[in-house]
Order: C-alpha cells, then structure tokens, then sequence
C-alpha cells in the first residue's frame, strides 16, 4: 500500500499536468498587454509539485521499510461491500427513489456488519429480512404521508395555521412512528430469539427507522427534493 | 454596541439554543465513541447547518465542536481508550483514577477543566481575533497569496511525519480546488470538455460533499477494520461523587493557566491541533507536580491534575484555533477549516471585512460559543452516568449511519437539483474512499481540505497581485508582509528538516 500510493500518484500527476497543459490559455478581461499569468499557470504549477513529489515518494520508499499489515479478510470483505453498495445506491438514486434504496443500503450493511464478514450461507436470512425491512419501510413511511396530509388538510380546512407547519407535522409523524417502531420491535422479539433471527431484527428495524427519520428532517423539514423513484405516492 | 446586541439576539432564541443542546449532545455522543472524531462530528452536521441562518448554522456547528472535544474524555477515563485524539493524554491518569474506583470525579474534572479551558480561550479569541483581522487591512493580493501559501506549508509541514506526503496532499487538494472553471475568465477547466460541460463538474468540486468525504466516509471506512472487536461497553463502573473540590482545583491553577495558554497558543497555530496541545500540558503539568515544593498529587499516579491538565488544553484549542480562521481565513485545525468552510459556503469572508461588516455575526459566534460550554459544562455533569452508556453503541449499526447520513448529507446541499446533488454524492463517496486509502498510507487528509479552501483565495490574489504588477512576478519579494510570509513559508518547511527523529 505504502508503495502503490506514491506510484498511482506518478500516474495521475503525469495525466493531470497533460489536462494542465491541454487547457485553454485565457487572460483576464482588460489585460491588453497579457500580464496576467493565465488560466492555467496553477494547475501547470501545481502539477509539477505533484509530480515531483510523488516521484521523490516512490524513489524514497524502501521495499524493506514496508510493514506487512494485512487487512483481515473479513473486514476487507466488508469495506469492499460497502464501497461497492454506496456506488450502487449512487447510480440507482433517483430510479429506485430515496426510501427504497435507502433502506436497503442500510439493511445490507447493518446486517452484514453485524454477522462481521460475508458468507454464502448468510444469503436466504438476509433476502428475508430485505424483504421484511422494505414492507416495513413500506408501512412507516405511508403512514407517515397519511398523517401529515391529513394534519395539513385538516388545518387548511379549519384555518387552524399550526397543524400546517413542518415542524409541526413532522414532530407528530415522529411521535406515531416511534410507537409504532415500538410496538414492531417488542412484537419481533417474542417471534425469533435465535442468533440469525436477531441479526434480521437489529437490521430490518435499524433500516427503516433511519430512513424515516432521515425523510423527516431533510424532506419535510429542510425541504430538500429527495428522488421518489418507485414510490409515486 | 448595536452590534453586541445584534449577534447576542442571533443566538438568544429558542430556535437557536435548541440547535446548540442538540450540537453539544451529539458533539458529546460522537466524541465518546471511540474513532469517531470532532471534524467528522462537524462535517456530518454541515448540511443540516447549510439549512439554517449563518448565526444558527454555525452555533450548531460550534455546539458539535465543543461537545465533541469534551466527550471524548469519557473513554479515555473508562476504558482507556480516547474517544478521539483530544484524550490521548487523558487516557494515564484518567484511567488510573477509574481503576483506584475515582471514575466520576476524574469524569467531573475533566468536564470542569473543558470548560475553563473553553471559556478563557474564548475570551483570547474575542481578545485577540479582531486586532489580528484589524491588521489585514494592510493585505493586498500579493499579502494574501503568500497568506495562503504559509497556510497551505504550515498544515503540510506539520500534520505529516513526512514533509514530501503533506506537500503531495496539499497539491492534491489545490488541483480539486482549481477544477471548474477559471473564475476570472469563465474557462472551463475540467477534463474532456466537449463531454462533460453540461455536467455539475463545471462548476467544480464543492466543499461540502468534500469535507464529508474526506472526513465521515473515511472515518467510517477506517472504522470498519475494527468491527470484529465488536462494541466497547464499560464494565460495572460505580460513578459516585462527580464534582471535583473547589479547593483543589484552586491549587491547580498554575496548572490551568499554564495549560490554557499552551492549548490557545498551539490552537491558533494552523496545523498542530489538539494531540500535541495535551501531551505539552500533560508533560508540562508533570514538571509543575514533580518539583519539590509543589503540593499537589504526581501527575502520571492517577490524579486529578493529570486528568485536568490536558482536558484544559484540549478545550483551549477551541478558541485558539478560531483566532486565525476568524481573523486570516486559515484554519488551526481540521476541525476549525470544516468551520471556516461553512462560513466560505454562507458567503462570509473572514479577515477586516467579517469584523467589520459581519460584527454581529462575529459576536453572535462568540456567545455560541460561550452557550456551548455552558452547555457541556450542564449536560455532562447532568448526564455524568448516562453519557457512558453511548459506549455500548455497536459500530455495526453506527457505520451505515454515518455512510448514509453522509450520501445524504452531500445530495442535501444541491438538494432541489436531483443530478447535481447526486454528482455530490459521488464526490463525498470518491474522496472518501481517497480519503480512506491515503490514510492507510500514512498520508495526512488536512492538507486536501487546506487546498480545496485556500485553492481559490491562492489563484484569484496570484493572479491580481501578478497583473497588478505589470507581470512582474517578484512582486512578492517586494512587499516587506508578502515577503515576510514567504520566509514564514519557508522556514515552515526547512524546520521540518531540523526536527529530529522526523522522516523527512
């Protein structure tokens, strides 16, 4: 590892003082005479320090200096389930929609982190409590919609300015999911004591109450336009 | 005047203190859990802050700051392990104390000394930040290029053990700063034009989605290496008296002052930060406790003068760190440069002109501040026996949290543009997992932050202080300041080659 930064580093100096190079030369508005250095003076400047210094590393760091520090394969498994999980959720955002691959992502990474590494046989557990966890988030978030619009028809119609405010609506939608979570996390318990069974609980519960709770603050209260994807409703 | 009153009522509202208590109880919560750190704490919040006034934004964002310094403590006198590297000094006598059965009061103290700490640090940053920025008013571009230039070698000369990593981060960051489009010519500089100029890259990487990678999705990454060990809950740890005596924190107070003016003095420092602050203190408290006529317990035997002494500092830091961010736009630490963007992104600029035009907003962060402390000083005295149980939080459930919280986070800043928030998010993700790689490397992460924020301040004054010149470009050497801050530059770098045992 120690090896390989500096050299990968080489490489992308190199190709980033060839994009420096390649960029178009404008000077400032109102400078006849060119006395301003350009638009691409930095960029050429800051990639010679890039690659002279990635080339002092490589030339600098000794093979035998090197500690071996291997990455247990379980961990290793994990980083690259998430790292290729979160490019995943990325690409597939605004298709799928915020609730959906948002509890997903949760579930699969809380359930795999709880049973600490990734096997095959871990598989039909973790297909069941997807499939669990996403009616869940189903549940709560309609439920959720279904009170707030409610609240917010019924204080239009009353003039009643209260039950319209964000703040407001998202506060009582909170206070009836957490009962409902409640209520869904005592239920879950008597159903399955096993080991797999409690991994499947912490998971597709966790999943769907962050979710919820992250639709709340950043949707209804700060009003940012999360994708609805699938859920058209 | 007006203007005390002004930023005083900026912070005196309910919407505000509420944003503040629930900074500080996070800023606590994510501080006691081990590997999480105060600039993560504060790069999760930024989004959320982006969402609020600036004066409300930045108390959340203080609120976080200071709940995280402090909590960190709480491990480090349980179980021996620092929540963050504010407590690595902590860590001796406080978990000494612990195993003498002394948990809370070495708990109480070091709650008691982050607030002193905090609060006459406060009063140097309210002291001092506006003499400094009054002497900006003798900047012109050529003082400020160099400015930046000293920020930029400072943080890379001190925040690696090898000078050649922090200056190659620190370019790193200065080309992401630089990609977008010229901002004097409105020249695309992104890669392959004719394909990506109608995507969000044009208007280059922005801040936000940056720190959160580089901080919280790193972190969480890095995290995830340790979560075989499973989840750190104390053993039956009786918490009884909190309160340290009055009189024996009276007997430390050459212990205090001196640890107060150690943590300013390094805060304010761009780039040294909090870990080297408390092992000063610690060391320094040693040599006040061993000397013959002293009458107060050894530090290094488990007491409370071990326990105060960097705690002092750690919170010292605060402050100091503020000075130059507030006054010169350069960050003392990682934690004051997420800061200092999240003034950037609300359009603040820092220097004569905040403490001129924005004097309200400057006050109203002086009394977040001061509310902060209160607060922690409140909450972990109230929550003494509470706060711990946090331990028991497992990682296995706190990393997604954080990975998504931090997706999310990014996606909220260009939150009514779908695919621009979406480009966000892959910028938190992309620098994160950079982020993550460079640190297993051994390559510090600061130095990327300081060019992504003085990457532009750096270009635009270049620029005008070179044209203004007539294309001279010993223009710098020319100005006595300019030319002052490119010897500091340099004497930053080559003190490197002299420190000993550094790997250069």
């Amino acid at each position: 590892m120690k090896r390989a930064i500096p050299r990968v580093f080489v490489v992308i100096s190199i190709l980033y003082l060839i994009f420096a190079f390649s960029l178009e030369e404008r000077r400032m508005i109102g400078d006849e005479r060119g006395w301003d250095p350009g638009s691409r003076a930095l960029p050429i400047g800051t990639g010679v320090i890039m690659l002279a210094t990635s080339i002092y590393l490589t030339l600098r760091e000794k093979p035998a200096a090197e500690t071996p520090e291997k990455l247990e394969e379980g961990s290793a498994r994990l980083i690259a389930l998430t790292i290729a999980l979160t490019v995943l959720y990325i690409l597939l955002f605004k298709t799928s929609g915020f609730i959906l691959s948002t509890n997903a992502l949760l579930f699969t990474l809380v359930y795999f982190n709880y049973r600490k590494g990734i096997e095959w046989h871990m598989v039909p557990g973790f297909g069941l409590g997807l499939v669990l966890s996403s009616g869940f988030v189903l549940l709560i978030y309609s439920l959720g919609r279904f009170i707030t619009r409610s609240l917010v028809l019924y204080g239009k119609g009353a003039d009643f300015e209260l039950f319209t405010s964000k703040l407001f609506t998202s506060g009582v939608t909170l206070i009836a999911l957490a009962v409902i979570f409640t209520a869904a996390l005592l239920m879950s318990r008597k159903i399955s004591r096993s080991a797999e069974g409690k991994y499947i609980r912490i998971s597709a519960l966790t999943a769907p109450a962050v979710t919820e709770i992250l639709y709340l603050v950043f949707k209804q209260i700060f009003l940012v336009r999360l994708a609805r994807g699938l859920i058209t409703w | 005047m007006e203007e005390l009153a002004s930023g005083i009522l900026q912070v005196l509202n309910l919407e505000t203190i509420l944003w503040i208590a629930l900074g500080e109880v996070l800023g606590i919560i994510l501080g006691a859990l081990p590997g999480l750190t105060a600039t993560m704490g504060i790069a999760l919040m930024l989004p959320i802050s982006f969402q609020l006034s600036k004066a409300t934004g930045m108390a959340l964002l203080l609120g976080v700051y200071c709940g995280a310094v402090s909590g960190a403590s709480i491990p480090a006198i349980l179980l021996g392990i620092p929540g963050n590297p504010n407590a690595i000094a902590t860590v001796y006598d406080g978990q000494a104390m612990t195993q003498k059965g002394l948990a809370g009061q070495a708990l109480g103290g070091a709650v008691v000394a982050s607030f002193i700490g905090g609060i006459i640090s406060l009063l140097l940053l309210a002291l001092f930040s506006p003499l400094i920025a009054r002497f900006t008013l003798l900047f012109g571009p050529a003082e400020k290029a160099t400015l930046a230039l000293v920020g930029l070698t400072i943080i890379a000369s001190v925040s690696a053990e090898n000078l050649a990593k922090g200056v190659l981060t620190g370019s790193v960051g200065l080309a992401l700063a630089l990609l977008g489009t010229d901002p004097f010519t409105v020249a695309l500089r992104i890669p392959f034009p004719n394909l990506l100029a109608k995507t969000p890259l044009t208007s280059g990487i922005k801040l936000i989605p940056a720190l959160i990678g580089l901080f919280g999705i790193s972190q969480a990454l890095s995290d995830l290496e340790r979560i075989r060990e499973g989840y750190l809950s104390p053993r039956q740890i009786k918490i009884e008296k909190v309160f340290p005596p009055l009189r024996k924190i009276a007997r430390m107070w050459r212990i205090i002052i001196e640890s107060t003016g150690i943590g300013t003095l390094i805060g304010a420092i761009p780039g040294t930060g909090a870990s080297i602050a408390v092992f000063l203190s610690y060391e320094r408290a040693k040599r006040i406790t061993s000397s013959r006529r002293s009458k107060l317990e050894r530090v290094g035997t488990g007491c409370l003068e071990g326990v105060m002494a960097p705690e002092v500092a750690n919170n010292a830091v605060t402050g100091g760190a503020l000075i130059p961010a507030l006054s010169l736009g350069i960050p003392g630490d990682s934690a004051t440069a997420v800061l200092l963007g999240a003034l950037l992104i609300k359009g603040v600029v820092p220097g004569n002109q905040l403490f001129t035009q924005e004097l309200s907003l400057v006050y109203a962060i002086f009394f977040s501040l001061l509310l902060s402390n209160v607060f922690m000083l409140t909450f972990q005295l109230m929550g003494v026996r509470v706060f711990p149980k946090v331990l028991s939080i497992p990682m296995a459930m706190l990393i997604p949290v954080i990975i998504v919280l931090s997706l999310i986070g990014s996606y909220a800043i260009e939150g009514q543009a779908i695919l621009s928030a979406i480009f966000d998010m892959g910028v938190a993700l992309s620098l994160g997992i950079v982020g993550y790689f460079l640190k297993k490397g051994g390559y510090p992460i600061a130095p990327i932050v300081l060019g992504l924020i003085l990457g532009g301040m750096l270009e635009e004054n270049f620029r005008t202080a070179v044209k203004l010149a007539g294309g001279d470009y010993f223009v710098f050497f020319t100005k006595p300041i300019a030319l002052a801050f490119i010897i500091l530059a340099f004497l930053s770098l080559a003190l490197t080659f002299l420190r000993p045992g550094r790997n250069r």
